[in-house]
């Protein structure tokens, strides 16, 4: 069981999640926790033979009821692959099993927030390289959730919705353009090849998306991955973040507020350098950066081009 | 406005789990028939008592084949 403390100077929780040290870390490739069980062996996460997409609570969760939730999203049956190989009937799924979860937790009294997560390579401390993402339905709402709130009280309306304008307006940053969805590196992006994937109509949360939307969503989440992959010619490790609206009112209140989007934190610099958050980060919350984010883009987009 | 529930959990309150409630209850073994979309929903329990749903969708011919993954490896 998990303790949560405020931390006064910083104004936030901090979770203590004192189990989770004793959890699986990289086991050998036989003993996947989240590969299917195969005939005659002990069971694994998943005790079928086969499976598409399974959803389990954590063995080792940072919450759970009636403190919050935490689950595993396994995209795949198949140990090897990514995102990013995924066929396209499954990625589509998997957006359809987030709005469902999304539902579900959003509706328990103890969740206030749900957030949809991948931490992709042992570059973000992955401990599991089976395919596979995770969502925490927090029992408040995080300080991120509510900085973007505050974003909105700023331009004076939603802030994704007018930062897309923006961004289509310049077009310099833009990856990725379709009828729903749009992928572009933000003006102001903290890490160097920072993307954020945003829907085109302001829609709350994955339950206001249309399925086409949902579809597309899927497409474009693909496409930024396979070229994240191409840029440096290796698995390309990120944080991938679905930011939506807070579940603290009722799913069908208009106080639900945000903007569906997936905001991406890879730690690459270069193709062996990595980000580290140091003494202007951690102590002052000012990210430094050495790559303007017009020139990521540039590089992305011709990635992109080369992965699809 | 409404809020979803009055009183917020206070934090470190949380104690033992699986005292019922929740959507989570909702599911026995193998329940069939539930849809969400596309998607097929099958709720089921492990034996330590966690929940584990499997989603399912159709496939067509493409689905069997995945793209090869970036970082070679064995293939099923
Ligand atoms: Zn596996
Ligand atoms: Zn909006
Ligand atoms: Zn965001």
């Amino acid at each position: 069981m998990s303790e949560l403390r405020f931390n006064e100077l910083r104004g936030e929780q901090v979770v203590y999640a004192i189990d989770r040290q004793d959890r699986t870390f990289l086991p050998a490739r036989e003993h996947c926790p989240l590969d299917p069980t195969r005939l005659g062996e002990p069971p694994t996460e998943i005790p079928f033979a086969a499976f598409q997409i399974a959803v389990f609570d954590n063995r080792f969760p940072a919450f759970q009821a009636p403190g919050g939730a935490a689950e595993v999203v396994v995209y795949t049956d198949r140990h090897d692959g990514s995102f990013a190989t995924l066929s396209p009937q499954r990625a589509q799924a998997l957006m359809w099993v987030w709005r469902h979860r999304y539902q579900e937790l959003g509706a328990r009294p103890d969740v206030e927030y749900v957030m949809i997560f991948e931490n992709r390579g042992v570059e973000v401390g992955v401990t599991l390289h089976h395919p596979h993402g995770q969502i925490y339905g927090y029992p408040f709402v995080p300080p991120v959730a509510t900085l973007e709130l505050a974003a909105d009280e700023r331009v004076g309306g939603c802030a994704p919705c007018a930062l897309l304008a923006r961004e289509l307006g310049d077009a310099q940053r833009i990856l990725i353009e379709r009828d729903g969805v749009v992928a572009y590196v933000p003006h102001a992006a903290r890490w160097a090849y920072e993307a954020h994937v945003v829907m085109r109509e302001h829609r709350a949360s994955l339950l206001d998306c249309e399925p086409d939307e949902l579809r597309e969503l899927s497409q474009v989440l693909q496409a930024l991955v396979r070229g994240y992959d191409e840029l440096f010619e290796r698995p390309f490790p990120y944080v991938m973040v679905v930011h939506q609206a807070s579940t603290c009112e009722p799913a069908d209140s208009p106080a639900r507020r945000g903007h569906v989007h997936v905001e991406f934190y890879p730690p690459l610099r270069t193709a062996e350098k990595l980000k580290f958050l140091a003494g202007s980060e951690q102590g002052a919350g000012t990210f430094i950066s050495d790559t303007l984010p017009e020139e990521s883009a540039v590089a992305l987009r011709e990635a992109i081009a080369r992965a699809a | 406005m409404a809020r979803k529930h009055p009183v917020p959990p206070a934090p470190g309150a949380a104690e033992s789990r699986r005292d019922g409630g929740g959507p989570e209850q909702r599911g026995r073994q193998g329940e069939t028939g539930e849809r969400f979309g596309p998607v097929a929903v099958a709720r089921l329990r492990k034996d330590d008592g966690r929940a584990l749903i499997l989603y399912s969708h159709d496939e067509d011919a493409g689905d069997a084949t995945d793209r090869p993954p970036a970082t070679g490896g064995e293939q099923a």
